[in-house]
């Protein structure tokens, strides 16, 4: 926050409150693996992403079941 | 520092890489996920848990890469348009689960307690600053955190939100001002409980 004493502690005790832990490798590449299917999509020349997106569920729950078969935009 | 390494003479902007995946390399757009993709993680998990954050990375990216189009490529550091969608994706996030960010704040599995005791102060004292950031308007907490927690200048910050620097400033101004009165009026409450 600053060089103030009580400026130092409540900035370094509010930087230590948003400590997270790192993401698992899993996580990220599911992540990325999502993003090759757009880019792939692209390069084939399949439909604008942004419909996709669009269409895809608010709900997590429902994304992941969509993404596990359960039923997708393109079939 | 994390996620500054793009400032590297010897490696490409983000601007770059996203400008190239909008003229026929679409692929160049991976590159800029693997800058950002923990940091965005961690910005996800934060402001609405670790597994919410799993489920919503994926989304980040797709949104991104959908806009890149729009993006401005003479800014070279991506960062601050990233984040922006990612709180676009958590407000929705938001309104479709639990409500709102205060809530979600209330979630965090925030593991630390104990390290900070070790190095600053009790798990009482943490848990009143906390409740002094959930406390702040959602505009002056919005630019805090994202100065506090994810390292953006005031500036960058401004940029995510959408307002002017000078109004980002004045917010991360008094929310500062805010949680050092708290925290303040904790140790003063706590000296005189021990007297």
């Amino acid at each position: 926050m600053s060089d103030k004493p009580e400026e130092f502690v409540a900035g370094e005790l509010l930087r230590a409150l948003g400590k997270v832990a790192m993401p698992e490798q899993r996580v990220l590449e599911d992540a990325r693996e999502a993003l090759w299917s757009a880019i792939a999509g692209e390069m084939l020349g399949i439909g604008p992403e942004r419909d996709r997106v669009k269409r895809r569920p608010a709900n997590p729950q429902d994304r992941r079941k969509m993404s596990q078969g359960g039923g997708g935009p393109e079939g | 520092m994390a996620g500054r390494g793009v400032a590297r003479s010897d490696v490409e902007p983000d601007g770059v890489l996203i400008e190239r995946s909008v003229r026929g390399r679409p692929d160049a757009f991976v590159e800029v996920v693997r800058r950002h993709e923990v940091a965005l993680h961690r910005y996800l998990a934060r402001r609405a848990g670790r597994p919410a954050a799993d489920d919503l990375l994926a989304e980040v990216w797709l949104r991104a890469f959908a806009a890149r189009g729009g993006y401005h490529t003479t800014h070279g550091d991506a960062r601050p348009w990233l984040y922006g969608i990612a709180r676009n994706v958590l407000r929705e996030h938001w309104r479709t689960s639990r409500g709102d960010e205060p809530a979600a704040l209330d979630e965090l599995r925030i593991d630390p307690w104990d390290g900070i005791n070790a190095r600053l102060d009790s798990a009482e004292r943490a848990k009143a600053m906390m409740s002094a950031v959930r406390a702040l308007p959602a505009a002056e907490r919005e630019v805090l955190l994202l100065v506090a927690w994810e390292q953006l200048t005031p500036g960058e910050a401004a940029k995510v939100l959408g307002v002017p620097q000078g109004t980002a400033r004045s917010r991360l101004h008094r929310a500062r001002a805010t949680l050092r009165r708290a925290l303040s009026e904790y140790d003063a409450e706590k000296a005189g409980a021990s007297t």
